[in-house]
């Protein structure tokens, strides 16, 4: 049997690391709730999946559960015929939850082989003649997580009850853990009361142990004396609507307790001789287990499709804004592009400038240019100020860097506005301020990198100027205005300059390409051009791509957990190998 | 509750039109519907109180209402869910049916023997529950529950720890307390003893849900155990006439509860605005326009003071200012369809403009939260549309000191004085050489100290006016440097006015409908 099994546990074992790791860290809708059930499945697979595929023979447990206030301690009470658990007015009542069993079964429940993550506890019954009201421990709040574990002669061998704590109350914690019993159970006796019979929130639990195919036994407490003739075909007739027609319903009437707060034991006679039958006998008991397991592991399949479902959607959030993200950037790189071609960039001062430097009419030039040479020098020893190359150089500089600088800027906004607009975006943002603008350093970043560039620029046309005549006509001119020529047709390559402007720029550009000619020759030129330019690209692309990285960096810690492929193949491998092993 | 209703409406209001998108789309419709509802209740009975039972499924409203009318109107069963329609009872015929028509109640039952002998103007509705497999219950319970005056809720010592009544009922109108009333029905199936506990677990409960001193009245229907007490609170509320604008003021104080602060919006800093200016400026060409002021200011000087044998070289150079379309020569033409041809800005202008914009309006939102700065970005990118053109119309706009200066005469006269001696000089020394072979007398050529008086005049004038020249060059030039400075400052004048118009004003208005929104939020949520 166990060998049979084998494959199945391996799987559910694979399945369980997946689902531990769902990965649904996002508030995107429904993330929450799919964050609780897969917290759920993990819990039930560690209470209630992984031992009973271990063992089908193992006692079965039956859970007591129900509303606040509707007598499941009562009733635990009256079947074991003493009181146990303490019951009371103040809702909601019970706290830590009771396991009572036989004492021949105490070694299958002091283990921690079914629910792991209750520590238990070894109860003593209250001595004879306690009131039901003071019976058991008081309960402590902080006491929730522990199993209190009870021997009793009255519970039938092979068949535990666990006294659940409320459904429906305010007490948060009442309403997790009576979910985690009644998922690691195999048997349900449902306890519900005249007043309560039509609730919302137990009909949402009973779809669920319909849709898991668990034996339910419906106890329908404190009915008025003469209401059950009306309420119990109303009761038999939703149960059926909701395929749960095959559950028995136990009336027990509205009846005062006697001194001790206990039911007569007449009242539970008949879902006390329920429990016994099923317990009795060792096929229907293994029927029953076998159904509920069978029912858990199709209901786990189930809600594995739809947790991953819920983690492709989280997938799919962080590859859309890393999509945006990008987008907005390779939107800067390409306003970068767009600024720095067809004279973008050169237009008014950079080229007025570069005009009085090489494009003075020949009328005046040599005398202008002995005259402006010396009165610059003069002006520039008197006031400070450069010489009229490293000038234009100064503004070509300043005005690419304010473009990279700007465009950078924009794009954190753009990505910062596109983050904003959803819920999940915004708690993003949130943990990560610094993507509201440019990195801190991004002003420096550009700086450099224009340096860099330029310094490339350098050792290019120095590269470029290979024989001596070469070398000898760069240095007449200055390094630097090669330098700056290089720039300048970098710069205005590419037409689409438009009325005046062209003369004045295509010009001058025409002036820097001639001067540059004249040195390198024409085809060197054209290559240079190329050349310098591409590297400019590439250092942009470069430089944005830091910045983009930002993004991604802040997406990072979500995209951890299980692929939502290997979720499904994970359940469906889960699923096969169980039908496998009842097969055989 | 120093705040009356009409100043609390009139806050929610303001905060409706100042908060604009910045409020959550579901938060807005909130709103607006408590707007409706109040000024439709306004108009309705204003002298009646509506008080609703509200409760689980079980608990006991209708034999609740019952016991408190004192006959059988409302149908009580075993079957649950037993009450799906609303029963109104009224004492008052005529007042209530159009506010019964707006609360779509359609069951009217119209009872004489007044419930409280202070008042007859009370309107009980007998409501579904809100915890049943029916939904519909729950809708009815749910819009009912914003519409009545007075919440009264029902609970019963089974039922009375539910989460459904706690956390979606009783919590969300906590800001209503004092419009709400607790009754825990059913008190006959717990032993006297049990009473005060139950009552007191109750209270706690509700005490967690954000109503620390809630009225808590056990009652039974059945054995008629604090009726009185039930009749007389209800009593109470109905003759006080106030649940109604209570209840109005509960409702937009708690959806005030619900929005967001806007933050501390803060003064826009002087320095922010100068930064912005500056940049600006220098962006769209001050410095370029200031140095051609001057430079079209050294030439014409250069024309008008310059050794007039050789200053008429100045002429053939243009004018820098003409160049930028901003000559002298203007005058007469309307700035506002004028372009100059100035430069359309590079790239570079457009990306400092452009920055400098954002850098403000991140400046303008110190203080704010991340929505209200959200706003405050595209406002400024809307701002960034049209700025370029505008910032091209302020430098067309601005008066430049293009006109020339008086000593330029001066020295004009004083040049062609100059070469009015040399000429003289070299008109004497010609006829001295010419004179005398034409038969004709020689002038007589005085000497001063060894040199020839017509020599003198000629050299005298060359080197006074190059001298004058140098001087002209050197009085223009400090003449130019000061205009630059003053065209500087008139331009960036003229663009502090459009900026102040286009990017500084939209964005102080946002401002200032956040710090409008916070405050009436302060006041609405009071």
């Amino acid at each position: 049997m166990t060998d049979t099994r084998a494959p199945a546990i391996v799987s559910l074992e694979r399945l369980r690391a997946s689902l531990a790791d769902a990965g649904l860290d996002l508030p995107l809708d429904g993330a929450a709730e799919h964050r609780e059930n897969a917290a759920a499945a993990v819990r039930q697979i560690d209470d209630y999946i992984r031992p009973r595929l271990a063992d089908l023979d193992a006692p079965l447990l039956a859970v007591v559960g129900g509303s606040t206030g509707s007598g499941k301690s009562t009733i635990v009470n009256a079947l074991v015929g003493t009181p146990l658990t303490r019951v009371g007015v103040i809702r909601p009542t019970t706290r830590q939850p009771i396991l009572v069993h036989a004492p021949v079964d105490a070694g299958w429940f002091a283990s921690d082989r079914i629910l792991p993550g209750l520590a238990r506890v070894r109860g003593a019954l209250s001595s004879p003649g306690t009131p039901a009201s003071v019976a058991g421990d008081s309960p402590a709040a902080s006491r929730i997580h522990e199993l209190m574990l009870l021997a009793h002669e009255a519970v039938p061998a092979s068949l535990a009850i666990i006294d659940a704590p409320d459904i429906d109350s305010v007490a948060e914690d009442n309403r997790a853990l009576a979910a985690q019993l009644l998922a690691a159970a195999d048997l349900w006796v449902f306890v519900t009361t005249a007043n309560r019979y039509a609730d919302a929130v137990p009909w949402k639990l009973l779809d669920g142990a319909a849709a898991r195919s668990i034996t339910v036994g419906v106890v329908l407490n404190r009915v008025p004396p003469g209401a059950a003739d009306e309420v119990l075909p109303d009761l038999t007739g939703m149960l059926k609507h909701r395929n749960l027609a095959d559950a028995p319903i136990f009336v027990i009437e509205e009846q005062p307790l006697d001194d001790l707060g206990m039911l007569p034991a007449a009242a539970v006679a008949a879902p006390s001789a329920w429990l016994r039958a099923i317990a009795g006998d060792r096929a229907e008991r293994t029927r029953i287990a076998a159904r509920t397991l069978g029912g858990a592991i199709e209901d786990l399949d189930r809600r594995v499709a739809a947790i991953a479902e819920a983690r492709q959607a989280q997938l799919d959030w962080i590859a859309g804004v890393e999509a945006m993200a990008a987008d907005s950037y390779q939107a800067a790189v390409a306003a970068v592009d767009e600024a720095t071609r067809d004279g973008a960039l050169l237009r008014g001062e950079v080229l007025a400038r570069w005009q009085d430097f090489v494009g003075t009419s020949d009328l005046f030039r040599r005398v202008e240019s002995w005259f402006s040479r010396t009165r610059d020098s003069v002006t520039a020893w008197i006031v400070g100020r450069p010489s009229p190359v490293i000038d234009v150089e100064t503004q070509i500089e300043s005005g690419l860097h304010a473009v990279i600088v700007d465009e950078g800027g924009r794009a954190a906004a753009v990505t910062w506005a596109g983050l904003q607009r959803t819920a999940a975006g915004r708690t993003v943002a949130e943990q990560n301020p610094a993507l509201a603008t440019q990195s801190d350093g991004f002003t420096d970043e550009a700086a450099a990198m224009i340096r860099d560039w330029q310094g490339a620029l350098l050792q290019l046309v120095r590269d470029n100027a290979g024989n001596k005549r070469v070398k000898a006509r760069v240095l007449s001119a200055g390094l630097n205005v090669m330098t700056v020529a290089l720039m300048i047709v970098v710069f205005a390559s590419t037409g689409g300059l438009t009325g005046g402007e062209l003369l004045i720029a295509g010009g001058s550009a025409v002036l820097g390409q001639k001067l540059l000619e004249t040195v390198f020759g024409e085809d060197a030129v054209r290559r240079l051009a190329a050349e310098a330019r591409r590297d400019l690209q590439e250092r942009v692309q470069a430089v944005f791509d830091i910045e983009r990285a930002r993004a991604t960096a802040a997406l990072d810690a979500l995209r951890f957990g299980s692929a939502p492929e290997s979720l499904r193949r994970e359940s469906r491998a889960l699923l096969d190998d169980v039908r496998a092993a009842a097969g055989s | 509750m120093s705040v009356s209703l009409d100043d609390r409406l009139a806050a929610l209001r303001i905060v409706r039109t100042a908060g604009g998108d910045n409020i959550p789309a579901a938060l807005a419709i909130e709103a607006d519907a408590v707007l409706a509802r109040a000024g439709r209740r306004r108009e309705l009975s204003p002298g009646s109180t509506v008080v609703g039972l509200f409760g689980a499924t079980g608990s006991g409203k209708s034999s609740l209402v019952n016991a408190l009318v004192g006959a059988e109107v409302a149908r009580t069963h075993v079957r649950r869910p037993t009450t799906s329609a609303v029963l109104a009872v009224t004492w008052d015929p005529e007042g209530a049916v159009d506010l019964l028509d707006w609360l779509e109640v359609r069951d009217r039952v119209v009872r004489d023997e007044p419930l409280d002998p202070r008042t007859r103007q009370l309107v009980l509705l007998d409501l579904p529950d809100f915890d049943s497999i029916e939904a519909g219950n729950r809708a009815i319970a749910e819009r009912l529950a914003a519409q009545v005056d007075a919440l009264v809720w029902v609970v019963d010592p089974q039922k009375y720890a539910d989460d459904v009544l706690h956390a979606q009922f009783i919590t969300p109108h906590a800001r209503h307390s004092e419009v709400t009333l607790i009754v825990l029905n059913q008190v006959d199936l717990l032993s006297p003893a049990d009473v005060p506990k139950v009552v007191g677990s109750l209270k706690q409960i509700v005490d967690r849900d954000g109503i620390p001193k809630a009225t808590v009245i056990a009652a039974s229907a059945r054995t008629g155990v604090g009726l009185a007490a039930v009749r007389k609170a209800i009593g109470d509320l109905a003759a006080a006439r106030s649940a109604r604008d209570a209840r109005l003021a509960a409702d937009v104080a708690a959806v005030a509860d619900r929005l967001d602060s806007p933050g501390k919006a803060r003064r826009i800093e002087p320095k922010a605005r100068a930064d912005l200016v500056e940049a600006v400026g220098v962006a769209a060409g001050a410095d370029v326009v200031a140095r051609a002021v001057a430079g079209s200011y050294r030439k014409r000087a250069a024309q008008a003071t310059g050794w007039p044998l050789v200053s008429w070289v100045a002429r053939l150079r243009a004018d820098p200012l003409t160049r930028l379309g901003l000559g002298p020569r203007r005058a007469g033409t309307d700035p506002a369809v004028h372009r100059t041809s100035l430069p359309p800005p590079n790239a570079a202008a457009r990306a400092q403009v452009s920055i400098a914009v954002r850098e403000f309006a991140d400046a303008a939102a110190a203080g704010l939260t991340e929505t209200w700065r959200s706003t405050l970005r595209s406002q400024a990118e809307t701002a960034l549309g049209t700025l370029p053109g505008e910032l091209d119309l302020a430098i067309a706009r601005a008066p430049l000191p293009a006109r020339g200066s008086w000593w330029w005469v001066v020295f004009a006269v004083l040049q062609w004085l100059v070469v009015l001696g040399g000429l003289v000089g070299a008109g004497w020394l010609l006829a001295a050489a010419v004179l005398p072979r034409l038969g004709m007398p020689a002038p007589e050529i005085p000497q001063v100290e060894g040199w020839a008086v017509p020599t003198l005049l000629i050299v005298g004038a060359v080197v006074a006016g190059i001298l004058l020249g140098l001087l002209g060059a050197a009085l223009g030039g400090l003449t130019a440097a000061s205009r630059r400075r003053r065209a500087r400052q008139r331009v960036l004048a003229e663009i502090e006015k459009v900026v102040a118009e286009d990017v500084v004003a939209p964005l102080a208005t946002v401002v200032q409908r956040a710090r409008e929104f916070a405050e009436a939020l302060r006041i609405a949520g009071s």
